[in-house]
């Protein structure tokens, strides 16, 4: 086994625009090298305006996003109110230093927008929270995306924009790495709606 | 060693298995029906060694009619797949270790729907309309890819398993000779060994 992060293989980037922010995975779930599916959800819904994209060992993604699912259904319930995308992403960074010592194999990256300002951070597998930079990538094919993101990436992208180099950044990332691919899916939040475009990536 | 493999098509799911148990160079039996029934209409097939693979197929069984008992008689199939896999979840980091089996979980729903589940020993889950677990996975997945359409007849899916095991025949070092075969529609499950 190469490494526990590597085991089932896949990517994910997020981006942020004016006033709207992007959010990125590829389709593949796999075992080593083989390939199982091509069409493996990696990005969930949290509130109406957080997303948290998961990467890393498919059944910790699984186990995660249905902890975070329990206490923002838990935290309506208790308060009734919205929880704001600053204090997810704080309570994402708790929830994977309580396993400081048996941590979740995953990389989170949450998007959200809070007044129309764009919040974007990601961790490490035990609750490094980082959310100062304009774009974060994670998974296997997270060095290869960077560079696409270094080159692509402009502030203030209106969402259409946004789009096409949050696609552009996956597309070229994935297609060089071996464990990620199979496709890609872009979600771009803004005010109103969130989008969700497929993407075509080299089908290895 | 065990093989266990399965489509889903428009109306119906099927899991087939390899019959065979062996201890080293011995085969001990060849008629051995590795896919546990769950209820009326969910099958789930179970590869690992024996004594794994029979602990936690009693395991799923029993806590799945005490989850029915409890809640009013009926789980449908992505409610017993997620089940299944908060099993293997919670063992994974628990004293005993994870479940040492992997498995394939499919059925029909009340409303006629079929789904088929992937599910792996560290509680991976995948909902796949074609797939096979262990050694399979190698000979079998180009097989199922391209000979699988959408909305199969349960003839055409038959046809296809029939291919499949005539591919691990020829193919796999270790000779698997009988399969059983499960195949899950609206009406109930058939059984039949090829």
């Amino acid at each position: 086994m190469s490494g526990i992060f590597e085991y089932n293989g896949g990517s994910i980037v997020g981006m942020k625009g004016k006033n709207c922010i992007a959010v990125a995975c590829d389709r593949r779930f796999g075992q080593q090298m083989s390939t199982i599916t091509t069409n493996y959800q990696k990005v969930f819904k949290i509130q109406d305006n957080i997303l948290l994209a998961l990467s890393g060992l498919n059944t910790d993604i699984h186990t995660f996003y249905a902890l975070m699912e329990k206490e923002i259904n838990l935290y309506n319930l208790k308060e009734n109110r919205k929880m704001k995308p600053t204090t997810f992403a704080n309570l994402v960074a708790s929830a994977l230093y309580e396993r400081r010592f048996g941590p979740f194999f995953v990389t989170p990256i949450v998007a959200g927008l809070e007044n129309g300002k764009p919040i974007l951070a990601t961790y490490d597998s035990i609750g490094c929270k980082s959310d100062l930079d304009d774009f974060q990538v994670g998974g296997t094919g997270g060095n290869y995306i960077y560079g696409a993101c270094e080159a692509f990436f402009k502030p203030d992208m209106s969402p259409e924009e946004l789009e096409e180099v949050i696609g552009q950044s996956l597309v070229s990332g994935c297609d060089r790495d071996a464990l990620s691919g199979w496709g890609g899916v872009v979600y771009v939040l803004t005010e109103q709606k969130i989008t969700v475009k497929i993407l075509k990536t080299k089908q290895t | 060693m065990d093989s266990i493999f399965g489509l889903q098509g428009s109306d119906f799911v099927i899991v087939a298995c390899d019959g065979s148990i062996a201890h080293s160079i011995l085969k001990i039996k060849e008629t051995e029906d590795k896919i546990l029934k769950l209820d009326d209409h969910k099958i789930f097939g179970i590869s690992g060694e024996g004594a794994d693979r029979n602990s936690f197929g009693e395991l799923v069984h029993k806590n799945h009619c005490l989850i029915r008992y409890k809640t009013g008689g009926y789980m449908n199939l992505k409610e017993t797949a997620h089940f299944v896999r908060s099993m293997y979840a919670q063992a994974i980091r628990s004293r005993d270790g994870p479940h040492q089996c992997n498995g394939l979980l499919g059925g029909v729903d009340q409303d006629g729907t079929p789904s088929l589940y992937w599910l792996d020993y560290l509680g991976s889950l995948q909902k796949i309309t074609r797939g096979a677990q262990g050694y399979a996975n190698y000979f079998l997945l180009g097989l199922l890819d391209n000979q699988y359409k959408p909305n199969l007849t349960k003839e055409e899916g038959i046809e296809i398993i029939k291919k499949c095991i005539k591919e691990l025949q020829t193919r796999f070092l270790i000779a698997q000779n009988k399969f059983i075969v499960k195949i899950v529609t609206k009406q109930g499950i058939e059984t039949f060994t090829i």
